[in-house]
């Protein structure tokens, strides 16, 4: 029997010990999912703090560890959603062409790639953008990343690639402001 | 550059210290709201003492006296009676004054009860 097999079961009779075991085995899959979704580490922090602090009240509704995963994206993929609009985060204006920062390099190093890939996902509608962080950052088949959305698995599709052209588009042209 | 140029999936990590920060947040809500509920249980148990002495309280001061029955006339005095058999004893129940502590100045009641936080000490006066 694997270490963990019971994990849930002594979480749910109150062991804080057990509990503190369930969430590092999902900690990173809801920290990076928030963060993508939301972009600060503060708000990811805060988005992670609730989503764990939920799956504590609700530890009674699950009969398996199985269940747990898709519960805490659902519920980290909306909680994100309310934090970013309580915090206004969420669907930045593109910033003007104009401001230009010039950089002492003519391109753009990996770690900058990285960086403009990160806030270029800021800028995506929020259903779009969490399509694609299932699916694209989080690896999951369509199908579950419908099933957490509460959506189809051709609208997913649509909005991943949608999601896709879009970050091109933003990507090329943050950029263009960074050169 | 195109998002496809490297995968989506080699955006930076959150760093260690960041997982650490909400395991940290999260423990420590969880046994603040413990110890919050167990203060309340406390209170809740208390509350309901206090309710019921209160009410005893209540009940026994409410009490009617029963007023003293006149003596109108000696019964007359039986020739003794013919031996009965010896029986055991009855136990009898010594006579308590019952409103005694009615009329007694009012006490008040101290209920000092712990909790789980040495910090928490729950304490009821009840006049």
């Amino acid at each position: 029997m694997e270490p963990s097999a019971d994990v849930l079961a002594r979480a749910r009779g109150g062991d804080e010990a057990a509990f503190e075991e369930l969430m590092r085995m999902h900690e990173r899959q809801v920290l990076r999912t928030a963060l993508r979704l939301l972009g600060r580490r503060e708000d990811a922090e805060d988005a992670a703090q609730e989503v764990f602090l939920r799956l504590y009240k609700n530890l009674r509704g699950f009969r398996a560890l199985a269940e747990i995963r898709p519960w805490l994206y659902r519920v980290t993929v909306n909680f994100s959603y309310d934090l970013g609009r309580k915090r206004r985060r969420f669907v930045a204006e593109l910033p003007d062409e104009v401001a230009v920062v010039q950089t002492q390099e003519s391109g753009v190093s990996l770690e900058q790639r990285r960086e403009l890939l990160a806030e270029a996902l800021a800028y995506l509608p929020e259903k779009e953008r969490a399509a694609v962080v299932l699916r694209e950052v989080e690896g999951l088949e369509t199908a579950e990343v419908a099933e957490i959305l509460g959506s189809t698995p051709v609208t997913v599709r649509t909005q991943v690639s949608t999601g896709r052209a879009r970050l091109r588009e933003i990507v090329a042209r943050l950029e263009r402001r960074k050169v | 550059m195109m998002p496809d140029d490297f995968s989506l999936r080699d955006l930076a990590e959150p760093p260690e210290a960041a997982y650490e920060a909400v395991r940290g947040r999260v423990m420590g809500e969880i046994r603040r709201q413990k110890r919050v509920r167990s203060a309340l249980r406390m209170v809740a148990v208390a509350a309901a003492c206090a309710v019921l002495a209160v009410a005893g309280l209540l009940a026994v001061r409410h009490e009617p006296h029963m007023p003293a029955v006149p003596m109108l006339a000696r019964a007359p005095v039986p020739p003794d009676p013919a031996p009965v058999e010896h029986r055991a004893p009855r136990s009898r129940r010594r006579a308590m004054p019952m409103f005694a502590h009615a009329h007694a100045p009012a006490q008040e009641l101290v209920v000092r009860m712990q909790t789980d936080d040495p910090n928490v000490v729950i304490i009821w006066m009840v006049d």
